[in-house]
């Protein structure tokens, strides 16, 4: 994986890239989710 | 050289290919195209699937035309040189604009022609079309006339599988049905879809549309029928296991043979209904019996009565078939129907219900004795 | 090529691999991943195959010879299910997920351990859903589309079928989540968004149109689930449902997942093409926009695969038009492509053959899907073989052209050893002429009245079903030919250069061939030289 004594010269060192890949994780999934929620519930009559 | 010459070669196959399909009426007769139909909406549908067709056929002449010519001398072997270029801003704009044009100029015969096949007022005759597991069924609304039509005997017969039949020994294999549908032509029809059971189609290539018949709703659609003649076709939507055997045939007959064939139905139809109070003996019984059910049971539960384990239960030996206390399930399985098996209480006579359920008590060993008349199934409706 | 590139076998002293059945269960590593998703898309593709062949052979010629019709209706239906979920989805996922990193410079994807489970899923998911071939009722039967009330007839297998495409929707969410996350967030410094090979591009796009559709999809099947168990009517009439509302929901997911179909396809003839024409990809950003634009239509089309349910014309007109307009950005395309090729300098290596093909044949497809496009003429075509033929040239001398291209493009670099060119060819031309004389006279069947889903046909219709199903066992066969040429390359080869191909450019043809386990621990420096083509 990312050599940990490393940064990676955009700046960015891995715990920041970690994290920011979980957040889009969380609100990419969150999306679809809801997607699935909101399409059943706008569909019960 | 080898695989140039092989893509040439391919190129004038897909050319020939190309224009046997798009040349006109002669190609019909080889099978190539759509037919143009039998009324004024089915011609005009050919007429503009032919000119999109066209269209579509110059388009990729072009295209492949320019893509070929490039194989050919655009190839390192030949010693090009590549150019560097990689955009062009007028070549985008045009080959943006152009299609959009052609686009265009398609879409405005194809809107005047669906909105001709949407007005369905000032119909003379209405007929509603049902679509069930596996036949059709006409209702004519104020005729008062109404029957079944399902796929012919000897259809049935030689597409069971292992039949041993050819297919070819068959007249209007798979398209043949016993009661077609009658219409007179230069009238407006009034067609009506709707399905029984889960969702048909009604498709007549010679009337140029076909419409879902689907549960629970009701399609509005016409035809002027203008020549006289046999016309067929099929179920078009996946409706289980017999949707390849529910063929559609409608005869257009003039008016006179038209109203004539009305009157013989009325008839029929009252025939059917006064012998719900006739007596028939075991002979003549198992006879109809045996008919009614190679016709209407044997799909499912097959010829043998062993039906299909785990599908369509076992008639030979069942309770239901062989016991007194089975006896009325049995007339009520026949008359309304249970999970897959459909009702054929409104399709089947008093008389045809009774002989087929005296044919299940007495074949295949089931041996029973029962006789069960007419009167019986009238009772318990 | 730049000299200014680092290359990471620097780094090599960090590249063991994990040993026995662990590396492969356990996998976080994308490239085994990718290898894993390609090997099972290829048993997937052999599977669907052997469906197709049965149906091929009972359609050889009229009369019912070999299967009874009910399981003739499972086999149409779980080989669509099986090709589209089994092969063309998780080997184009097998694609990205091998390439994406290398191809921004990245070290892996953005979550290895969850792009672990996205692969396990599929065989998982693909287990539940072939069990039900052996269940009483026997396998799904309904279509892939699943319409009630007719899917709702199923026996057994229903839950079964159900949750595999649960699964397998959870599968592709969470991979599609995955190549956001990646692209968004680990590109190398210099690896702007206007700089990423088309690949990649086409892949962003198509996670989109993967999360956005497929939790319909879900919607979809779970109604079906609680309509069939739980005492709900979304899909019958009787209960105040209505049947037709399904097939609106199916196929809001349905023309998205064509799209996502052939998307990552566009993406890999975009990258083959420059490469062997010797020349940059005309009209880069135009292909960007393009793509763009056809994903975004691709979500107000979905009712032209209803157009006989009995819409209202309005509804008719604006499915039409919205459906005819995305015939402009694809032509785009095209003729980007063509442009491409135009005043090249080509070599037709079997990468460039199947890419060349795909450019021809998948037009072919799209001239049909443009006719199909035209509603008062649709009542003619729909449910017959004409969509058959338009939907299989798309996706067969489409997407599968393609996906073949790209393995044939890229399996140097995977395993270091070119394959065997000549066998390539055969592989091609074998292909092309079987695919053609499979596929091409469908169009006639439909034209000439034949229906869909039917295990047998009345007699005017003999011919052209004889020639196809010939053209489908050679075809067939003819496949083994690439199972022969991807072991073999495996196992050994003339050894390949890092870069391969004399005109290929990006990232990951800096990497030596095979590229270290883990590549790109540092990233790279990003020049134009090294930039998409």
């Amino acid at each position: 994986m990312v050599d940990s004594n490393k940064d990676q010269d955009n700046g960015k060192n891995k715990h920041e890239v970690a994290a920011r890949n979980r957040w889009l994780a969380i609100v990419l999934g969150l999306i679809a989710v809801g997607i699935y929620v909101i399409f059943i519930m706008t569909h019960v009559k | 050289m080898f695989f140039k010459k092989l893509r040439d070669c391919l190129g004038g196959i897909a050319a020939t290919f190309m224009l046997l399909l798009w040349s006109g009426s002669a190609s019909a007769e080889w099978g190539l195209n759509m037919r143009p139909g039998v009324t004024p909406i089915s011609n005009e549908v050919y007429d503009l699937h032919m000119l999109i067709l066209w269209i579509v056929t110059i388009i990729g002449i072009i295209v492949f035309g320019v893509m070929f010519w490039s194989i050919i001398h655009h190839r390192k072997s030949k010693g090009a040189v590549p150019a560097q270029f990689h955009h062009s801003t007028i070549a985008e704009i045009s080959w943006t604009i152009i299609p959009i044009l052609i686009l265009v100029g398609m879409a405005i015969p194809s809107t005047h022609l669906l909105v001709k096949m949407e007005e369905t007022g000032d119909a003379d005759i209405t007929v509603k079309i049902t679509g069930y597991q596996w036949k059709w069924k006409y209702d004519y609304m104020n005729e008062g006339v109404s029957f079944y039509s399902v796929l012919d005997e000897k259809s049935n017969e030689a597409r069971q599988r292992g039949s041993n039949i050819d297919p070819k020994s068959v007249e209007h294999y798979l398209q043949n049905v016993d009661e077609p549908i009658v219409l007179p032509v230069n009238k407006k029809i009034r067609l009506l879809t709707t399905g029984g059971d889960v969702i048909h189609s009604w498709w007549l290539p010679d009337l140029g549309w076909k419409r879902d018949a689907i549960p629970g709703f009701i399609n509005d659609n016409w035809a002027v029928i203008e020549k006289v003649g046999t016309y067929r076709g099929q179920c078009a939507e996946l409706c289980g296991k017999d949707h390849g055997f529910m063929p559609i045939v409608l005869k257009a007959v003039s008016e006179e043979d038209y109203v004539a064939w009305v009157e013989k139905k009325k008839q029929q139809q009252a025939a059917a209904a006064a012998s719900s109070d006739k007596e028939f003996s075991m002979e003549e019984l198992m006879a109809n019996g045996e008919g009614v059910f190679s016709k209407n049971c044997a799909v499912c539960h097959m010829a043998n009565g062993q039906g299909v384990p785990g599908t369509f239960p076992a008639l030979a030996g069942s309770p239901v078939a062989t016991t007194a206390e089975g006896l009325p399930d049995h007339i009520d399985r026949l008359l309304h129907g249970k999970n897959l098996m459909p009702a054929f209480g409104e399709q089947l006579s008093d008389a045809d219900i009774a002989a087929v359920i005296t044919y299940e008590r007495n074949a295949w060993g089931n041996d029973t004795g029962d006789i069960v008349q007419p009167r019986d199934i009238k009772a318990a409706r | 090529m730049s000299e200014a590139v680092i290359h990471s076998e620097h780094d090599d002293h960090h590249d063991h691999k994990p040993t026995g059945i662990g590396r492969w269960l356990f996998s976080t590593n994308h490239k085994d991943i990718g290898t894993m998703y390609l090997v099972f898309s290829l048993i997937m593709f052999f599977i669907g195959g052997a469906m197709a062949m049965i149906i091929r052979l009972e359609l050889f010629q009229p009369g019912l010879q070999f299967v009874d019709p009910l399981f003739f209706n499972s086999m149409t239906t779980v080989h669509a299910l099986v090709m589209i979920f089994g092969a063309v989805m998780p080997a184009g996922v097998g694609l990205a997920n091998w390439l994406i990193p290398m191809m921004i410079g990245a070290p892996d994807m953005a979550l290895p351990r969850m792009n672990n489970m996205s692969f396990w899923i599929l065989p998982f998911a693909f287990t539940l859903l072939l069990s039900t071939l052996f269940m009483p009722g026997g396998a799904p039967n309904g279509g892939w589309t699943m319409y009630p009330p007719l899917t709702l007839q199923l026996g057994t297998a229903f839950p079964f079928l159900i949750f595999a495409v649960h699964f397998l929707g959870i599968s592709s969410i969470m991979g599609a989540i995955n190549i956001i996350a990646t692209v968004f967030n680990m590109r190398a410094p210099g690896m702007t968004f206007m700089k990423l090979p088309l690949f990649v591009w086409t892949w962003i796009i198509t996670a989109f149109l993967l999360i956005a559709s497929l939790p319909v999809l879900a919607g979809a099947v779970t109604m079906l689930l609680t309509d069939k168990f739980f005492g709900t009517s979304f899909f019958d009439a009787a209960g105040g449902g209505d049947p037709v509302m399904f097939q609106h929901i199916f196929w809001f997911f349905g023309h998205p997942e064509v799209y996502i179909l052939i998307l990552p396809a566009f993406g890999i003839v975009s990258q083959i093409i420059p490469t062997f024409a010797r020349k940059p990809l005309f009209g880069y950003d135009s292909m960007v926009y393009a793509t763009a634009s056809i994903a975004f239509l691709s979500f107000f089309v979905w009712a032209h695969h209803m157009f006989t349910v009995g819409m209202p014309l309005a509804g008719e007109l604006f499915f039409m038009y919205a459906t005819m307009s995305i015939a402009v950005p694809t032509g785009v395309k095209i003729f980007n492509w063509v442009a491409t090729m135009w005043k090249g300098s080509m070599t037709f290596e079997t990468p460039m053959l199947f890419s060349i093909a795909f450019v021809i044949l998948f037009s072919i497809g799209g001239f049909s899907g443009l006719m199909l496009a035209i509603t008062p003429v649709d009542f003619q075509y729909h449910d017959t073989y004409f969509v058959v033929a338009h939907f299989h040239y798309v996706l067969v001398t489409g997407a599968v052209f393609a996906l073949f291209a790209g393995v044939y493009f890229w399996i140097p670099k995977w395993t270091g050893h070119m394959y065997d060119e000549k066998l390539g060819q055969i592989h091609f031309w074998i292909s092309v002429i079987s695919v053609n004389v499979l596929f091409f006279p469908q169009h006639f069947l439909g034209l000439a009245g034949m229906p869909r889903r039917i295990p047998d046909y009345s007699l005017q219709f003999a011919e052209f079903n004889m020639v196809s199903s010939i053209g489908g066992f050679v075809f067939g066969l003819s496949q083994l030919l690439f199972v022969y040429i991807v072991i073999k390359c495996i196992r050994g080869g003339t050894r390949a250069s890092d870069q391969v191909w004399e005109g290929a450019h990006g990232l990951e043809w800096t990497l030596p061939s095979p590229p270290p386990f883990h590549s790109f621990t540092t990233p790279p420096k990003v020049t134009d030289a090294t930039a998409h083509s």
